[in-house]
């Protein structure tokens, strides 16, 4: 063998390498990504299971406020309903109807903080206390998993389209982009707020 | 890797050159000072040999090898792994069940920066005594990284200023900067080390008059070579860590989408009176994985933390230079003041909780073994039920670590008074206070405690004893063993309690050594077998009918067809304990039909009694073979 048939040996199966490289982390980023998505379904789920907690223990000091507390734990119902049909079927509409219920509950919750505000004992009541260091923190973990998400599904698409791997994403069985969290209020949310006097 | 290489191979040459150098002016000298007149040829000559390429390795190997070991000697001590870290910095694990408000949200901002930074969360550790508010991250890679917080930390921050300064940490575990700090520290410690044999060898060249100094100065060579290496690598390991600083600064920015957290975080710390100061000895090693300096020093080129108005410029570059100024931790009157007023109710719902912590505790926390041995569907109310039956006084002992300790010992005491004597004397010399009157108290409590009662209280025991430290842990061993051996033989409660005690908590304390399966024939183990199912039909049944029957039925269900089983005098309790060893090697598969067959032995006579169990979940327990052995008994 020459030297010239050796140079091209090894260059071949450096190339060999590298393409390999670019399927196992096309395989890395999408799995990545997916398994983001699967912990915003376990932080959701945490959600729905303390609200109960919640306003049984709020229960005992707002007794006049029966509305603000039904209403809080329909929309928990709601939602923990749909996410469970929204974890056997995946589909755009589904999340979107989801995150409808979502704003629901996040609304009910935000009323009922307010009222709490009316309440100096049960602010001070340490099951509450505790209890709202649980929300708080499940509030943060389904922003946080939904920002990790959204990161994930960042590097794999960013990994997907960038030279050279773009030659090879659609052979490999990574046809398209994976799609961003949006909500559907998105419009509102980018809109300026209106201050008029 | 390849630096660290380079640096390595710089430092040799560098050495050996040096030592080349003076060897030669050393031959010089001697050549001078004999007063020979063929100086110039002598000279050249010894030049050459000097320089040949044979001294040229000798040199190399002996200064290579010296400084690799002495590398390799700080890296090995360093890369314990973080829990070890935290420990010697006098932390301890802020446990997933605490009531402490503080310790909650630092465990839930902990986790969620996991969630947020898409990384394994990591155990916590307090630094009680620290009032400094500082934070540090430690361990090799991210499996075995902890996260240390101060008091002062978790009194002094509010939640978005603690997420701030727990997600710098992560970030410092994520970049790696751990790594590259202990590549950093193991390399100083070689050039330090150059420096120390160069001291050594210029204080015994003073002392020996005969090599009238030559030594001596090469003693000082190498002890400037080590000073200044010392010096500038100091300087290169503060600059790098201080870049890193700056980055991970950055990173917590990324990870909380939220610069205020820790700027705020940071301009806190400028006003607090002891600052981000560690008492701790072992500081100044540690000090590069902290979140602020630890120790003040003069000189800014040596700090290992960039200065804090500058963190601050960058992450809010409108500051107006005020530091914030927060009450005397009012947060924690108010807490204070809180807690008062629940305690009546608290201790009330603490019973409740440890009912429900005991009965999660003996199915789950124990293992996988406790429930799935015992259980199946039906489990926790099982466990309730035989839980529920144990005295209350006791349950309260299982909680606490000294009671627990006590609660081991107690079981294993002797009826007899000369061999309690021999025990408890055992027991004082474990030099644990209070353990001896406690041991008494317990023990006459546990004599009015059915014998089937003793596994599950076995079970309550084992989440107590796995908070114990690593030091406690050896003394609770060798407490045991001490007790154990005190008739100088084994009875097969004894090796129940040790077996059970040992296996779980193994895990924690002991490094994970696994064994290599050897057998994968069952019939490779038939002599073994025969043993352990002999004791074990002897054991649970009366007549020898029933027990050939039970021994038979064991002996088939592991397609054993040929054994016999052994006459009540060869059934040595000895031969059994290795007996179960042999078994423990046997290849995971047939791990399972083994335990099928145990437990088909003992359920011949339609009933399993405790004891039975006992034995077998220790058998289990030997064999690192958690199986749900009794799930179709309890079924039928």
């Amino acid at each position: 063998m020459d030297v010239g048939t050796i140079i091209f040996l090894v260059i071949v199966v450096g190339a060999v390498f590298y393409v390999v490289s670019i399927y196992n982390s096309l395989v890395t980023l999408k799995n990545r990504h997916e398994n983001a998505f699967s912990q915003i379904e376990v932080q959701l789920k945490r959600r729905y299971d303390l609200i109960p907690n919640l306003v049984e223990t709020a229960k005992g000091y707002m007794a006049h406020e029966k509305e603000t507390l039904e209403a809080v734990i329909q929309a928990r119902n709601e939602a923990s309903a749909l996410l469970s049909g929204v974890a056997a079927t995946l589909t755009p509409d589904a999340m979107q109807q989801l995150s409808g219920a979502e704003n629901a509950l996040q609304g009910a919750l935000g009323r009922m903080n307010i009222v709490m505000e009316d309440y100096p004992d049960l602010k001070a009541n340490e099951n509450m206390m505790q209890l709202s260091e649980e929300l708080t923190t499940t509030e943060n973990r389904v922003a946080f998993s939904r920002q990790a998400y959204n990161d994930a599904v960042t590097a794999y698409n960013t990994y997907r389209q960038s030279f050279p791997p773009v030659f090879f994403a659609t052979m490999f069985g990574h046809p398209a982009d994976a799609s961003l969290l949006e909500f559907d209020d998105s419009a509102q949310i980018q809109a300026a707020p209106k201050v008029s006097f | 890797m390849f630096l660290f290489v380079l640096a390595v191979l710089s430092l040799v040459l560098l050495t050996n050159f040096l030592i080349g150098l003076t060897i030669w002016f050393m031959t010089q000298d001697e050549t001078m000072s004999t007063g020979l007149s063929v100086i110039a040829q002598t000279d050249k000559n010894s030049i050459r040999n000097l320089f040949s390429w044979h001294n040229f390795a000798l040199v190399s190997l002996g200064v290579g090898g010296a400084v690799v070991c002495a590398i390799l000697y700080k890296w090995i001590q360093l890369s314990s792994g973080g829990k070890a870290v935290a420990e010697s910095l006098g932390g301890h694990q802020i446990y997933p069940n605490t009531e402490d408000p503080d310790e909650r949200q630092v465990l839930n901002v902990v986790e969620e920066m996991a969630l947020a930074s898409g990384m394994p969360v990591p155990p916590v550790y307090l630094l009680e005594h620290e009032l400094g508010i500082n934070a540090f991250a430690a361990g090799n890679n991210p499996a075995d990284a902890v996260i240390g917080v101060t008091k002062g930390c978790i009194h002094q921050f509010k939640r978005d200023e603690l997420q701030g300064v727990i997600a710098h940490e992560f970030s410092h575990i994520l970049n790696g900067d751990m790594r590259l700090n202990l590549r950093l520290i193991a390399l100083l410690h070689g050039i330090v080390f150059i420096g120390y044999v160069g001291e050594i060898l210029m204080r015994s060249g003073s002392r020996n008059r005969r090599s009238d100094g030559r030594v001596a100065i090469l003693g000082l060579a190498l002890l400037v070579i080590g000073w200044l290496g010392t010096f500038f690598g100091n300087l290169i390991k503060a600059a790098v860590s201080r870049q890193r600083e700056y980055l991970a600064d950055a990173s917590a920015v990324q990870f909380t989408r939220d610069p205020e957290g820790i700027s705020n975080a940071l301009k806190l710390i400028g006003s607090h009176t002891y600052g981000t100061e560690i008492q701790s000895s072992h500081r100044s090693e540690m000090s590069h994985m902290f979140f602020g300096q630890v120790v003040n020093r003069m000189s800014s080129l040596l700090a290992t933390h960039p200065p804090l108005v500058d963190r601050i410029m960058r992450l809010d570059p409108n500051w107006d230079g005020n530091y914030l100024h927060r009450g005397a931790s009012t947060r924690l009157k108010k807490l204070k003041a809180e807690q008062e007023k629940a305690r009546e109710q608290k201790e009330q719902k603490k019973r409740e909780m440890f009912q429900q912590a005991v009965i999660t505790g003996a199915a789950v926390s124990a293992g996988i073994d406790p429930d799935t041995l015992f259980s199946g569907q039906t489990s926790l109310d099982d466990v309730r039920d035989a839980i529920d039956v144990i005295p209350d006084s006791l349950k309260l002992h299982a909680q606490d670590p000294l009671g627990a300790f006590a609660l081991c010992c107690a079981l294993l005491l002797h009826k007899e008074n000369t061999l309690k004597d021999v025990q408890i004397q055992a027991i004082s010399k474990a030099e644990v206070a209070g353990l001896k009157d406690m041991t008494l108290v317990l023990s006459s409590e546990l004599d009015q405690l059915s014998k089937e009662l003793r596994l599950p209280l076995i079970e309550l025991l084992i989440p107590t004893l796995k908070t114990f430290s690593p030091e406690q842990y050896a003394v609770l061993k060798r407490t045991l063993l001490l007790l154990i051996r005190a008739d100088r033989k084994t009875d097969l409660f004894e090796w129940c309690l040790y077996q059970l005690i040992r296996h779980y908590l193994a895990g924690e304390f002991e490094p994970d050594k696994t064994r290599k399966p050897k057998f994968k024939e069952a019939k490779q183990l038939s002599d073994e077998y025969q043993i352990v199912l002999s004791v074990l039909a002897r054991f649970g049944h009366e007549d020898d009918q029933t027990i050939e029957r039970a021994f038979n039925r064991g002996a088939m269900s592991a397609s054993l067809h040929t054994l016999r089983i052994l006459p009540e005098e060869d059934c040595d309790l000895e031969e059994f304990y290795q007996a179960v060893n042999q078994l423990g090697n046997a290849y995971p598969l047939l791990k399972p039909r083994l335990l099928a067959g145990l437990r088909n032995c003992i359920s011949q006579d339609g009933q399993i009694t405790f004891i039975e169990k006992e034995i077998v979940a220790s058998i289990a327990a030997v064999m690192d073979c958690p199986i749900p052995v009794f799930d179709e008994l309890l079924r039928n």
